[in-house]
């Protein structure tokens, strides 16, 4: 799939823009601070509905706006496809597909597909799990909607749950009531473990390709999913959930008095962790600056070629400000994803700084200056 | 510059309406302020009798003008099946199928700690006061699909069921008439999920 065109009006400190792109590579460049990962977080926006740096909508209104709107051309392989996404300060967020208004902006997950490649990413392998575990949500919920569904119940039900913790602390707990809440957390918490593990294991073999050719063959590279829940079993069956339902059942049940003492739920998928290992050795310890980011690199391109498999198109991959971050050989092994039919988007102060050894067929140049684009 | 004072006063009170700002506030009082005179009072009018007129049902707890209400009053209707939902006005969307022939028990919300809303806060004493009936035989839960709808019947399933009434949830599933192939994937899925023997 390609992002054909894109229109803002009043996002970030574009006033009006309307691009059209290459389905090849799209090279995004100008001086710093000037609107080049606006547009980037634009696309990112448009695909995911939210913004990758920041949790209020509100800061994506260009100043002295009330209202922002991003609209989108993408050719799929099954069609094309428009989406127009408007978000005001007075209103909430409404989508359009194909001009007609949707009701759920979680419509909007996956009909652009993205990975996005930032120099925050190579900190995901040292950083908190909390990075992590949005990594596998972002991936899996572009994936399936059935997988982000599942994470909306969870998240909300997670809260709820808390809250009822927090007033168990000083008000006691009507019977019951706890258990009306593990019921939908165990449900969707069960959905949302094996699916990740799933996704691990496939991410893992594709990552470790990747690590090996970037070694040399020097380094092997594993992905494992750590649950608080305990060991997970592999296949994704009715007898497989039921049986994850009733471990982290049980765990609750068993973590009951702490929970109500700390006011917090202790255990399930908001706890959990994915981990590196580098020859065996945990990379987050063990890993050089280097290996970490070879390993992040590889997790890039495995995602390129997991959402691949799953839905049977390419994504589209965003790379922001990420090629001064690398080595001209790990750039150039990067910049062979744009060869194989993966339309990409680069941002960098200096076009001439790639450094690609051949220009692919397809490509066009944007100068980025005080949120114009040329 | 600045609205005379009673002019910022009345957005000030529009903008209190849930789903109106501050823009569909402006637009409202100019329009209120243009309209002839008559069209004013008639929705003042309109306003006072409905509030003074309006009240709950002491039995289902629904809007009525009447006690107990038209539905609770009629001796036709099924007074063994109570349908539980949230709002007053989910009873009017159940009334419009014409299908549903039982009573009707508002909860007037749904069980949100978030809120600092418990089984105490909504009439779920009044509903099991109505259990205590030997005649009621299936207590119907229609509460929304929503995480807090959702919890809201599995906390009264817990409750209701050791009484031996039969308690069932409303299913969810495809709009009838959609294609499948239009369907959004999780509702296809909580279709399937739900589905039944023929």
């Amino acid at each position: 799939m390609y992002l054909a065109a894109l229109r803002l009006q009043h996002f970030r400190n574009y006033q009006e823009l309307d691009l059209t792109f290459s389905p090849g590579l799209n090279i995004v460049y100008g001086e710093n601070a000037q609107g080049k990962t606006n547009l980037l977080e634009a696309i990112y926006f448009l695909a995911t509905g939210k913004s990758h740096r920041t949790s209020r909508d509100q800061e994506l209104i260009r100043q002295g706006h009330s209202e922002l709107r991003v609209e989108a051309r993408v050719v799929r392989q099954t069609g094309e496809l428009t989406l127009a996404l408007r978000y005001g300060l007075d209103t909430r967020k409404s989508l359009r597909i194909n001009g007609i208004p949707e009701k759920r902006i979680a419509s909007l997950v996956g009909k652009l597909a993205v990975v996005f490649f930032s120099p925050d990413d190579l900190q995901l392998i040292k950083g908190a799990p909390a990075g992590r575990r949005r990594f596998l949500d972002i991936e899996l919920s572009q994936v399936s909607p059935t997988y982000l569904h599942h994470l909306q119940v969870y998240l909300r039900a997670l809260q709820q749950r808390n809250a009822l913790l927090r007033q168990a602390a000083e008000r006691g707990l009507s019977p019951g009531l706890l258990e009306t809440w593990d019921e939908q957390i165990v449900h969707a918490g069960a959905e949302i473990l094996l699916r990740r593990q799933a996704a691990v294991r496939r991410l893992g073999a594709l990552a470790a390709d990747y690590h090996r050719r970037l070694s040399s063959g020097r380094e092997e590279l594993t992905l494992r999913y750590l649950s608080t829940v305990g060991d997970l079993p592999e296949a994704l069956s009715q007898e497989a959930l039921a049986a994850v339902r009733d471990r982290f059942r049980e765990r609750l049940e068993r973590l009951r008095r702490e929970e109500m003492a700390r006011g917090t739920t202790l255990v399930g998928p908001h706890r959990d962790d994915l981990l590196f290992h580098i020859n065996g050795q945990e990379a987050r310890l063990y890993a050089s600056q280097g290996q970490q980011r070879t390993a992040v690199l590889a997790l890039k391109l495995a995602e390129i070629q997991f959402m691949r498999e799953i839905i049977g198109e390419a994504p589209v991959l965003l790379l922001d400000d990420v090629m001064s971050e690398l080595d001209p050989g790990r750039r150039n092994y990067l910049l062979q994803a744009v060869e194989t039919g993966v339309q990409t988007f680069i941002s960098c102060t200096d076009a001439a700084d790639l450094m690609i050894r051949r220009w692919p067929a397809e490509y066009r140049l944007f100068r980025v200056q005080s949120g114009q684009v040329f | 510059m600045l609205y005379p004072e009673p002019i910022a006063r009345l957005i000030e009170e529009l903008t209190k309406l849930p789903g109106v700002g501050p823009k569909s506030a402006q637009r409202l009082a100019f329009y209120l302020l243009n309209a002839p005179g008559e069209d004013v009072e008639r929705l003042l009018g309109a306003i006072q009798t409905a509030r003074e007129r309006i009240r709950y049902c002491s039995v289902c707890f629904t809007l009525t003008d009447t006690d107990p209400c038209a539905i609770c009053a009629n001796p036709d209707r099924d007074h063994g099946t109570i349908c539980v939902v949230e709002e007053p006005r989910d009873v009017i969307a159940m009334e419009k199928t014409r299908e549903y022939r039982g009573v009707y028990h508002v909860l007037h919300g749904t069980i949100n700690p978030m809120e600092g809303i418990g089984p105490e806060e909504l009439r779920v004493r009044e509903l099991l006061q109505r259990l205590a009936n030997p005649g009621i035989r299936e207590v119907i839960l229609c509460t929304n699909p929503t995480t807090e709808g959702e919890a809201t019947a599995i906390y009264l399933a817990r409750v209701i069921k050791p009484l031996g009434i039969k308690v069932t949830r409303i299913a969810r599933g495809l709009p009838v008439g959609g294609d499948l192939e239009y369907a959004d994937e999780v509702t296809l899925a909580k279709a399937l999920e739900g589905r039944r023997e023929i």
